[in-house]
C-alpha cells in the first residue's frame, strides 16, 4: 500500500493532522508540530487587534518545511458565513485546503448538518480542497461525497470530550462506504485511539486537544505520530482474524453432517 | 481633514486620502498574515495600495490564531 | 479471446477480503463451522429480526437464445418451448397472490423475439398492479431499458455473473448476447443508474473455482454498494443442480462448503440480504434459514405456468428440490421460531 495520502492533489506524507488551538503559547504549538511530523496544521480565522498583537502564527508555521495550513471556518454558525470565512482564508495564505467546520451551538459545538452540506457544495465548486467535520453520518458522508469534497471528517466524539471513538460503528460504515478519505476529527484522547481508528481503515486522524491539553505537548504530539505509524503498518499488514468461540448448546450445523 | 471608518467594529481615524496600505502601515509591530475586508469585500494584496478608504467604510482586519 | 477483467474485482488486499480467502481456503472443523454459524445467527437475528423474507419466482418464457453450456434452457436443447400469455401471467399472478405472496420474481430467458423487451415489460406492469413489489430476473438491458421498466413498476434486478472467471467464461456461454463478459458484469449498475433500487448478484457455483469467484463477488457487492450507496444489493447462491443439458459441475460445492461461505458472508456483510432458493434440499434450507440467510423463494415452479395446474409441462431449468407449498415451508419456519414476511411496505408511497 502507498504510505503518502492525497486530497485533493495534494500529497501529505503524515496521517496526522494537528490543529493549532489550546495551547499554552505559540511557542509550545510550534514545538509540538515540529514533534508530531504533521504535513497539515488546522488554523482559525480572528480579527487582527492592532493594539494587542498577538503572536504571529503564520510566520513560524510556514517557516516548517513542507507544512501547509488548512483554516478553519470555526466561528461561522451557517453557510453563509462559512463561504465567507473560507475566501477570506484563501486571500490571507493562499492554502487551497479549507476545513468546513459549522457548530451552532457554542456550548457542545456539534456540526451543523445541513449548512455544513451548503457550505460544501459551494466551496467544492470554486476549487477549494473541502474537509468537512461532520456528524459520523453515513447518509451525509455520501451526500458531501457527492457534491465533491476532498475528505469526510466525522467526529469521533464531541470535541474536546475525549470520549474518544464513540462513534465508531457509525464510522465502519462510512469507511465501508466512501470512495474519498475518511479522517477522524474530534474527540481523541489517547494515542492508542488514533491507532485504533487507522487500523480500520481511516486514512488519518485530526487531533488538537489531545495533544494541546496534555501535560506535555511535545512530548504527546510524538506519541501520536508513532500511534499513527503503527496505526498504519497494521492495517497494510491486515489484522489477523478474530475467532468465534462455539457456546451453542443445540448444534446449528449437525444437519451438514462431517 | 480626517477620514473615520470603523476598524474590527472600533471607530478609526485616517488622514484624507488614506489607503488601505497606508492604515496597514500605521501598525506596529507590521502585521505579516492578515486579510482585510471592507464592506463585506475582500481586497486582494495587489489592490491594498489603490483601494481608497472613505467616510463610514467597515474595515476588518483578520489574522489567524490557533484552532482545532 | 476472454475479456480483459476490471481490476477492482480482483483487489485482495482489503481485511475482509483476506478473512474471506483464509475461511474458504482452509479446512474447517465441526467445532470451527458450528462458532461461524453461531456469529452467523446472531447477526441475522440482529439485523433482520427472527424472521425470513419470502418472495415466489415466476417463469413467464422458456424461450431462449442463449448458448450456455450448462442450462437446461439453452438454444439448442430440445425441449418444448412455452411462453405465457397475459391471461395466462395473469392467473398465475393472481393464484400467488391468494397464497400470501407479496415478492414476485418474474423469469425469462434470454433476450428472443418470441420473449423480448416489450413482451417482459408488460407483464412487469401487469405483476406491479397485482404485487407490491416486482423483482425481475432475465437478460441483461440497456440503461434506457431499465429506465422503462422502472416507469412500468419493476423494483428489483437479480442478475447471476455466473462465473467471473473471463475465460471460463468464454468456453461456457457459447454464443449471443450473453457471450459478453462485461456487458453482463455492468448490467446492476444500469439498473441502478436507471432508478432499478435493489439488485441482486450472484456466480452459479460449480462452473468456476470457487473462492476466487466469491472474492470477486465480494468485490463486486463492494463496489455496487459504494457507487450506489441508496441501493439495496443481496447476494444469492445458486449451485449447478442437474439439469436436462446433463453438465455436470467442472468445480462442484458441497453443502458443507456452501453453508460456510453463507455464513461468513454474513460475518462480513451483516446488513445485507442473503438468499436461498428451492434449488437446496429442504434439510439444506430449514438448516440455514436465520442462520445467515434472510431471504428465501418458496413455491418454485422451474416449468413455465405451473401455479395454477399442477401438472409439469416441461423438463425444467433445474431439478427444484425443496417443493414443500407455502404453507408447508411457513410452518416449518414458525416451528423454528422464525416468522415468515411477506409484505414489503415501500411501493405504499409511491401510489
Amino acid at each position: 500500500m502507498d504510505d503518502t495520502l492525497i486530497l485533493g492533489g495534494e500529497t501529505l506524507s503524515s496521517r496526522l493532522i494537528l490543529g493549532s488551538g489550546k495551547f499554552a503559547d505559540t511557542a509550545t504549538m510550534i514545538a509540538a508540530v515540529k514533534a508530531s511530523g504533521t504535513g497539515l496544521v488546522t488554523v482559525a480565522l480572528r480579527r487582527f487587534n492592532p493594539d494587542q498583537p498577538t503572536d504571529d502564527l503564520m510566520g513560524p508555521l510556514m517557516a516548517i518545511p513542507g507544512l501547509k495550513l488548512m483554516p478553519n471556518t470555526s466561528g461561522a454558525r451557517d453557510a453563509k458565513e462559512a463561504v465567507k470565512a473560507a475566501y477570506i482564508a484563501r486571500e490571507l495564505c493562499g492554502s487551497r485546503f479549507i476545513k468546513v467546520e459549522i457548530h451552532p451551538n457554542p456550548h457542545h459545538l456539534l456540526p451543523d448538518p445541513i449548512e455544513t452540506y451548503e457550505a460544501c457544495r459551494i466551496l467544492a465548486a470554486d476549487d477549494f480542497i473541502v474537509m468537512p467535520y461532520m456528524p459520523a453520518d453515513p447518509v451525509l458522508a455520501k451526500r458531501l461525497e457527492e457534491v465533491g469534497v476532498a475528505s469526510v471528517m466525522p467526529l469521533g466524539a464531541a470535541i474536546g470530550t475525549g470520549h474518544g471513538m464513540a462513534t465508531r460503528e457509525m464510522i465502519e460504515i462510512i469507511i465501508r462506504d466512501s470512495h474519498v478519505p475518511v479522517i477522524v476529527d474530534a474527540g481523541l484522547r489517547a494515542p492508542s485511539e488514533a491507532a485504533a481508528a487507522i487500523e480500520m481503515g481511516c486514512a488519518a486522524v485530526l487531533v488538537n486537544s489531545a495533544v494541546a491539553a496534555s501535560d506535555h505537548p511535545v512530548g504527546m504530539a510524538e506519541a501520536f505520530k508513532e500511534a499513527v505509524a503503527a496505526g498504519w503498518k497494521a492495517w497494510c499488514s491486515g489484522l489477523m482474524p478474530t475467532s468465534e468461540t462455539a457456546v451453542a448448546t443445540s448444534p446449528l450445523t449437525s444437519f451438514l453432517g462431517s | 481633514m480626517a477620514v473615520h471608518i470603523s476598524l474590527n467594529d472600533k471607530n478609526h481615524d485616517l488622514p484624507d486620502g488614506a489607503t488601505v496600505a497606508r492604515l496597514l502601515a500605521g501598525f506596529s509591530p507590521q502585521p505579516k498574515g492578515i486579510a482585510v475586508v471592507v464592506n463585506g469585500g475582500i481586497v486582494p494584496k495587489a489592490a491594498y495600495e489603490t483601494t481608497k478608504l472613505t467616510d463610514g467604510d467597515q474595515v476588518e482586519v483578520l489574522t489567524f490564531a490557533g484552532g482545532g | 479471446m476472454p475479456a480483459s477483467m476490471p481490476s477492482w474485482l480482483n483487489d485482495t488486499a482489503a481485511p475482509a477480503v483476506q478473512r474471506l480467502k483464509k475461511t474458504l481456503e482452509n479446512p474447517c472443523s465441526d467445532a470451527a463451522l458450528e462458532a461461524l454459524a453461531a456469529t452467523a445467527q446472531a447477526l441475522t437475528r440482529r439485523h433482520f429480526g427472527r424472521t425470513i423474507s419470502l418472495y415466489a419466482p415466476l417463469y413467464l418464457s422458456n424461450y431462449c437464445s442463449g448458448g450456455c453450456v450448462y442450462c437446461g434452457y439453452a438454444a439448442d436443447r430440445e425441449i418444448p418451448r412455452h411462453k405465457l400469455t397475459l391471461d395466462q401471467a395473469r392467473v398465475e399472478m393472481l393464484a400467488l397472490r391468494t397464497m400470501g405472496i407479496e415478492e414476485i420474481l418474474l423469469l425469462t430467458g434470454e433476450r428472443t423475439p418470441r420473449a423480448d423487451y416489450a413482451y417482459l415489460r408488460r407483464h412487469v406492469d401487469l405483476a406491479a398492479g397485482i404485487f407490491p413489489s416486482v423483482a425481475i430476473e432475465t437478460f441483461p438491458m440497456s440503461e434506457e431499458e431499465y429506465r422503462g421498466l422502472v416507469e412500468a413498476g419493476c423494483t428489483s434486478v437479480t442478475l447471476y455473473q455466473e462465473t467471473y472467471d473471463p475465460a471460463r467464461y468464454e468456453a461456457l456461454h457459447r454464443w449471443g448476447d450473453k457471450a459478453d463478459y462485461l456487458s453482463r458484469l455492468e448490467a446492476p449498475e444500469r439498473a441502478l443508474a436507471a432508478g432499478i433500487r435493489h439488485v441482486g448478484v450472484g456466480a452459479l457455483l460449480g462452473l468456476s473455482e470457487p473462492v476466487m469467484e466469491m472474492i470477486r463477488l465480494f468485490n463486486h457487492v463492494h463496489r455496487l454498494r459504494k457507487k450506489f450507496w441508496r441501493a439495496g444489493v443481496s447476494v444469492s447462491f445458486p449451485r449447478l443442480r442437474p439439469q436436462a443439458g446433463g453438465y455436470q459441475a467442472a468445480y462442484p460445492v458441497d453443502e458443507r462448503w456452501l453453508a460456510r461461505l453463507i455464513f461468513i458472508l454474513r460475518t462480513l456483510l451483516p446488513d445485507t440480504p442473503l438468499v436461498l432458493s428451492t434449488r437446496e434440499t429442504p434439510a439444506f434450507r430449514d438448516g440455514m434459514a436465520g442462520v445467515g440467510i434472510s431471504k428465501m423463494s418458496v413455491a418454485s415452479r422451474t416449468t413455465v405456468g405451473g401455479y395454477s395446474d399442477h401438472e409439469d409441462k416441461d423438463p425444467g431449468q433445474f431439478d427444484v428440490s425443496d417443493a414443500r407449498d407455502v404453507r408447508a415451508f411457513c410452518a416449518m419456519l414458525r416451528e423454528k421460531g422464525l416468522e415468515p414476511v411477506f409484505k414489503n411496505w415501500d411501493m405504499v408511497y409511491r401510489h
